[in-house]
């Protein structure tokens, strides 16, 4: 009999809806396979550029008061050595592996996904939280054209699933979401880090030494729900990986009722041992003691309030 | 966890590269894990303790970042980050610590540690010439060896080990840190005779924290899984082998 967690997202069974985020603990194919031995549904590379790539110096990750902050700068080693990494994982691993990829021009886009499907992962994922050189160094994600424009090109490169993923430093998240399903994407992975910074006042300088970063941990649960939320609300109907601040079972059903298909684990995954497994066992426990049989009544009640009115 | 400003009280130099930095704070950490100097506008790097109570690191002047640590003075702050990761099981009747140059420090913690424990110990101390030498650990009966023979005995620290075993020494765990073949030498002889090995592993290292993964060996990470790693460490492929460079591709060691 199928566990109660067996989910499937964009026609990939998942054995449970817990997926390694990108940019945690999965740098190589030994992190990957470790993360699938640990319990996940699911793993995801971290983004990978077409060069290989130094990153910033230290300090890139500060963890303080629940939350982290980290600006890593994606290191990397390039795509011919991650097409080795990613078959190596493919092989051992025993779960879906999800490939992450990154870029500063449409065209790299559209060649890193030509080229990732070499290995054939499961599904591409399609870091747009960078700058576009094309377009005086904005962010991807912040603008629903340049969005649209990647995922354009990135699904004429591939037939792999791709899940674009957005970032909440935006006005309005559900427009971009919008943009991404029109051009066709698969699936949408909510949300990247929120941008912040910590500032040593004794030192007078910013802590990361990229000075500003991304925020991710349990503070941030509440903004990953709003905007999964918002997503849902304002009818987009390819999947979503819920992902933000999600660190105990309970979070995750929170995440499902929000409207999300399955859910992205980062930071959690520092800082608790056997994470993937704890996550099932608790989520388990918690739809058992509220009698829901299925991933599917974790739904919000309609009550027909009108969710437009100001804060 | 942040970066606190913590006031140097006192600075050894110990050899012409390597300073060791006592410092104002008492807070307790075990021998092999380590602290994140940070130098403001520069770099923030791992140092292994080599001390408590009062806190010390000693630190090898070898990069950008390391070089300029090594030029702050007693009455300056140090911005400090831990202790973090998993140090030495302080565990044994009867221990032996192998240093290898810097390596060294943490040994020597472990040794002081243990000798306040009641343990016997002894240690065995190399570097590649006399002036990479650190100062040996107070009360405990240390073998010197150089490669070039100018100081102690001309050789490596395995061919004193292997000494040790032939005239009959007996010790139920080994603590070891310094270049990553020498401990993997010393870790198979452990395997051979079935004594406890534990070595402090040292990987390019970014976060300090177990998020990057940058520090991987095997499917461990250095600075959370580690750095103390037993004889398990033999199973991993890269150990001993080949490293991640900073862009994470595998490189020889």
């Amino acid at each position: 009999m199928a566990s109660v967690l067996e989910t499937s997202l964009c026609g990939i069974t998942l054995h449970n809806p817990f997926i390694l985020a990108s940019g945690i603990r999965d740098l190589n194919s030994a992190l990957l396979v470790r993360a699938a031995k640990e319990g996940a549904g699911a793993v995801t590379s971290k983004s990978v550029s077409l060069a290989p790539r130094l990153g910033h110096p230290n300090p890139t990750v500060v963890f303080h008061g629940g939350i982290m902050l980290n600006a890593v700068g994606l290191s990397g080693p390039g795509i011919d050595a991650e097409i080795k990494e990613l078959k190596a994982a493919k092989r051992a691993a025993g779960v879906p592996i999800i490939a992450s990829v990154f870029a500063q021009s449409v065209e790299d886009f559209y060649e890193l996904a030509y080229r990732i499907s070499e290995a054939e992962p499961e599904m591409i994922e399609v870091n747009i939280s960078c700058p576009n050189v094309a377009n005086e160094g904005r962010m991807f994600s912040a603008c629903a054209p340049d969005a649209a424009d990647v995922t354009h090109a990135v699904k004429k490169a591939t037939s792999i699933p791709i899940s674009i993923k957005l970032s909440p430093n935006v006005t309005d998240i559900a427009e971009i979401a919008h943009a991404v399903e029109a051009a066709g994407a698969d699936c949408i992975t909510a949300i990247n880090t929120v941008g912040g910074m910590f500032i040593d006042p004794i030192a007078r300088r910013p802590l990361l030494s990229n000075k500003v970063g991304g925020l991710s941990g349990s503070l941030i649960k509440p903004v990953a729900l709003k905007a999964v939320w918002e997503i849902r609300r304002r009818g987009v109907k390819i999947p979503v990986i819920g992902t933000g601040g999600i660190s105990v079972g309970k979070d995750a059903a929170e995440m499902f009722c929000a409207g999300a298909n399955a859910i992205g684990v980062g930071t959690a995954a520092m800082g608790r041992e056997n994470l993937f497994s704890s996550l099932c066992l608790e989520l388990e426990k918690f739809m058992s003691e509220n009698n829901y049989r299925s991933l599917k009544d974790l739904k919000l009640i309609e009550d027909g309030s009108d969710a437009s009115h100001p804060y | 966890m942040l970066p606190t400003p913590t006031k140097i009280t006192r600075v050894e130099q110990e050899t012409k590269t390597v300073k060791t930095y006592y410092f104002d704070d008492q807070s307790y950490a075990i021998p092999g894990q380590f602290y994140m100097v940070w130098v403001p506008g520069l770099e923030e790097k791992p140092m292994s303790v080599s001390g408590t109570r009062p806190l010390s690191l000693t630190i090898c002047g070898i990069g950008p970042a390391s070089i300029r640590m090594n030029e702050y003075k007693e009455g300056e702050c140090m911005f400090l980050r831990g202790p973090l990761g998993k140090g030495f099981r302080l565990e044994g009747k009867s221990v032996l610590g192998i240093g290898g140059g810097y390596g060294f420090g943490p040994v020597r913690y472990a040794l002081l540690e243990m000798q306040k424990k009641g343990a016997k110990t002894k240690a065995i101390l190399g570097a590649k010439n006399k002036d990479w030498l650190l100062r040996p650990a107070a009360g405990c009966e240390t073998i010197i060896t150089t490669n070039d023979g100018s100081s102690g005995k001309k050789g490596l620290v395995t061919d004193a080990l292997l000494g040790l075993f032939d005239s009959g020494e007996k010790f139920d765990t080994i603590f070891t840190c310094g270049p990553e073949r020498m401990m993997k030498a010393i870790a198979e002889i452990c395997k051979d005779r079935k004594i406890g090995c534990q070595m402090l592993l040292e990987r390019y290292m970014k976060c300090g924290i177990g998020v990057c993964g940058q520090c991987v060996i095997g499917d461990r990470l250095v600075c959370r899984d580690g750095p103390m790693f037993g004889i398990e460490a033999l199973s991993f492929a890269d150990f001993g082998a080949t490293k991640l460079d900073r862009t994470s591709e595998r490189i020889p060691i």
